[in-house]
């Protein structure tokens, strides 16, 4: 009877060790991310200043099929987290770049990679590694403009 | 979030390479903001206004983040992902493909190890491209997508990458077998 009531109370003890342990995890998960957002935050405030005169100079701006080639190359070249892809789209969004260069660019920097290529060769194949690279490049573009129809249409 | 890597090194190796990682990108880039002030000071001071701006507009989305990390750190743990990638999946293999792809987390490279291996016990090619490509949809990432693009956008957004990486897993897994089939005939 004893041991049952100790059983039953281990349980109750389990659950918010669990939940403590999980916050903690978070939080370290959480404190780690930190300085890359503050960075990336920090870096896309200094570049967000200069995008008028890169319009001017015409990296974006032009025809949509260019702006979005433009985008997913630049997301295909730089390689890092979701995160800072959705930062640095939000901000160029908000600062008067196509919706549809800004979607290419957030599709191709997670999907694509042109640095990591030759890793994934050597690990899964090159055949695989070319031609997966170059889909998610066709369909990082595909995305881009079917949003972009559909907000069109709709929105 | 550190339960869900797959680098076999112990945790808080590596944590602490990481948190080193990202504390020298963050002195880095106020290394530059300090070059840029001694060259053009009113342009520095205008970027850090910009800067702390957009950090206030985004405080609420950091917040949630936070609680989505926690979440995902209760229920999502990274042997249990693993375990149902198998090669015998079938339409569940898709759904955890994906469902991981969704919840892995840190730059793509981390998880090659972990895909080899999958892979090498018989992964389908196309649930792993799946995986790969469905990495674009980051759960925790996303109160920030919605605060700059929306909720239609949003799950415009989502729908469009879950429908593209079954696309690019189909495709990948065909022209795998051609190139195997090639292989054979070659061979023959």
């Amino acid at each position: 009877m004893r041991k049952h009531h100790l059983i039953k109370a281990d349980r109750f003890n389990v659950l918010p060790r669990r939940l403590l342990n999980s916050a903690r995890q978070a939080g370290l998960g959480f404190i780690s991310l930190l300085p890359i957002m503050l960075g990336t935050l920090l870096l896309t405030s200094l570049i967000i200043p200069i995008l008028p005169q890169l319009f001017e100079g015409g990296l974006f701006g032009q025809h949509p099929v260019i702006d979005a080639l433009t985008g997913a190359g630049i997301g295909s070249i730089a390689a890092g987290q979701p995160m800072i892809s959705y930062l640095l789209g939000g901000e160029l969004l908000d600062s008067g770049v196509d919706l549809i260069a800004v979607t290419a660019l957030v599709v191709a920097w997670v999907t694509v990679g042109v640095i990591q290529l030759p890793m994934e060769a050597l690990v899964f194949g090159s055949r695989f590694a070319f031609c997966r690279n170059l889909l998610s490049f066709l369909f990082s573009l595909a995305i881009a403009f079917m949003i972009s129809g559909i907000l069109h249409v709709f929105g | 979030m550190s339960s869900a890597s797959p680098d076999h090194r112990s945790s808080a190796e590596r944590n602490g390479h990481r948190n080193r990682g990202s504390w020298f990108f963050l002195l880095s880039v106020l290394g530059l903001y300090l070059g840029v002030h001694f060259i053009n000071p009113g342009y520095s001071a205008a970027c850090f206004d910009y800067f702390i701006n957009a950090l206030i507009r985004l405080l609420p989305a950091f917040g949630i983040m936070f609680l989505l990390l926690w979440l995902f750190n209760l229920f999502a743990a990274a042997p249990r992902i693993a375990g149902l990638l198998g090669r015998y999946a079938g339409f569940k293999g898709w759904l955890f493909a994906m469902g991981g792809g969704i919840l892995s987390m840190g730059p793509m490279y981390l998880w090659y190890p972990l895909l080899r291996d999958l892979k090498s016990k018989g992964m389908r090619t196309s649930l792993l491209a799946a995986f790969l490509y469905s990495r674009a949809v980051k759960i925790p990432m996303l109160p920030f997508m919605l605060h700059y693009f929306g909720s239609v956008y949003t799950i415009l957004f989502v729908v469009h990458v879950l429908l593209f990486s079954i696309a690019s897993g189909l495709l990948m897994e065909r022209i795998s077998s051609a190139s195997s089939e090639n292989r054979v005939a070659d061979n023959e």
